[in-house]
């Protein structure tokens, strides 16, 4: 079984500082080492059958067939193969299909998640000027004025004034009663 | 040695881009010249990386295709040759990753690339148990067995005798990864030739 590896790890690792100190250790190593020693012949081995590789046998029509394949293809590049051949493997392209959806199907449910309008929760108090939603409404708490009780006061008797001017008709069937509530009820 | 070089001396710079400048204007004939100083030397290293003549045969034609369509946006920042080469290379390690793919399938090629990035050892799958006489043709046959990625550089530096500089600029890598490339390329065809070495040596 062979152990030592120190010649075809410092040729793995600096084949080609072939004059350096070190390679002459591993070299006088090589000599002694068994192990390092039939690498090395084997090292030798293997160049030399490469570089005996002699000319391969040549097809007589190589020209034409190379001239024939050339004119009667596709001009343009990637007219044979769809993206989608390109994209998908063939032997898997249901499993890639159906996961690839999941995983668009996810991205869409997340995305509309987000972008659900947010109810406010039951406990918040309703902010409602004469039974109409005040566009001010959205304005934080700690952004609005404070307002003393006697313009309170003053508001209330002027809405009552108003009311008692111009009375509204009640539903049918229902104790409609108008919620007034203002900012500072809140605190 | 087959080297790439040799083929193409026969034809001189000027006339290489007058070739190229003819066949821009799609002058069939010019290519037809181009394809004949070239066709040699590519279908040489496509056979050498496939090891089989048809495989070699549809690689050349590919390539020719594909410098057929891509001439006119050659400017000449490299030689014709080196240019010319890099589509072969490129072509040869792309027709034979798009059919590891096909044989794999996406999950055999997922797990072939992970476990690529954690082996650190050579592959010892390559070391087979026959005991064929030794040739050319087993060589050829362990180096085509190398992964793509290692098998082109041994084959433009040890069969093709390419230098380290012409290599990097070939498949447009730094020299340093072209030495490691080589390097480790190496040691896995020693490897999967050491059990033959060993036993024809006892």
């Amino acid at each position: 079984m062979k152990t030592c590896t120190r010649y075809l790890d410092y040729l793995e690792q600096k084949g080609f500082e072939t004059d350096s100190p070190e390679w002459q250790d591993i070299v006088a190593h090589s000599s002694r080492c068994p192990d390092c020693s039939s690498d090395m012949k084997l090292r030798g081995a293997m160049f030399e059958a490469l570089k005996q590789m002699g000319e391969p046998k040549y097809p007589v029509d190589l020209h034409m067939r190379i001239m024939q394949e050339v004119e009667s293809a596709p001009t343009a590049p990637g007219e044979t193969e769809s993206w989608f051949d390109r994209v998908f493997d063939f032997a898997l392209r249901p499993l890639e299909i159906g996961f690839s959806l999941a995983c668009v199907l996810m991205i869409a449910l997340m995305f509309s998640a987000e972008n659900e309008p947010q109810h406010l929760p039951r406990s918040a108090p309703p902010i409602v000027v004469a039974g109409a939603v005040a566009d001010e409404a959205v304005k934080p708490v700690e952004d609005l004025d404070p307002v003393s009780a006697e313009e309170v006061q003053q508001f209330l008797t002027r809405l009552d004034g108003f009311n008692r001017r111009n009375p509204q008709p009640q539903p049918a069937g229902e104790n409609y009663m108008p919620e007034l509530r203002l900012v500072n009820d809140w605190k | 040695m087959g080297t790439i070089s040799s083929a193409q001396q026969s034809i001189s710079i000027d006339r290489q881009t007058e070739l190229v400048n003819c066949c821009r204007l799609g002058d069939k004939k010019a290519f037809a010249e181009l394809v004949a100083q070239f066709e040699k030397g590519v279908y040489r290293l496509c056979y050498r990386f496939f090891n089989d003549e048809n495989d070699a045969m549809d690689a050349t034609q590919e390539v020719f295709i594909r410098i057929y369509r891509a001439l006119p946006g050659f400017e000449g920042r490299s030689s014709l040759k080196t240019w010319i080469y890099r589509i072969a290379s490129n072509t040869c390690i792309t027709i034979a990753g798009k059919r590891r793919r096909e044989k794999d399938g996406l999950l055999q090629t997922i797990i072939n690339w992970w476990s690529d990035r954690n082996v650190e050892t050579p592959e010892e799958e390559l070391i087979d148990n026959e005991t064929r006489q030794l040739n050319q043709k087993m060589v050829a046959e362990k180096l085509e067995k190398l992964p793509e990625t290692y098998r082109m550089p041994v084959i433009l530096k040890d069969i093709e005798g390419l230098s380290l500089e012409k290599i990097s600029e070939i498949l447009e890598v730094p020299v340093g990864t072209v030495k490691s490339r080589i390097n480790r390329g190496r040691r896995m065809l020693q490897e999967s030739l050491r059990l033959y070495y060993q036993r024809s040596s006892e």
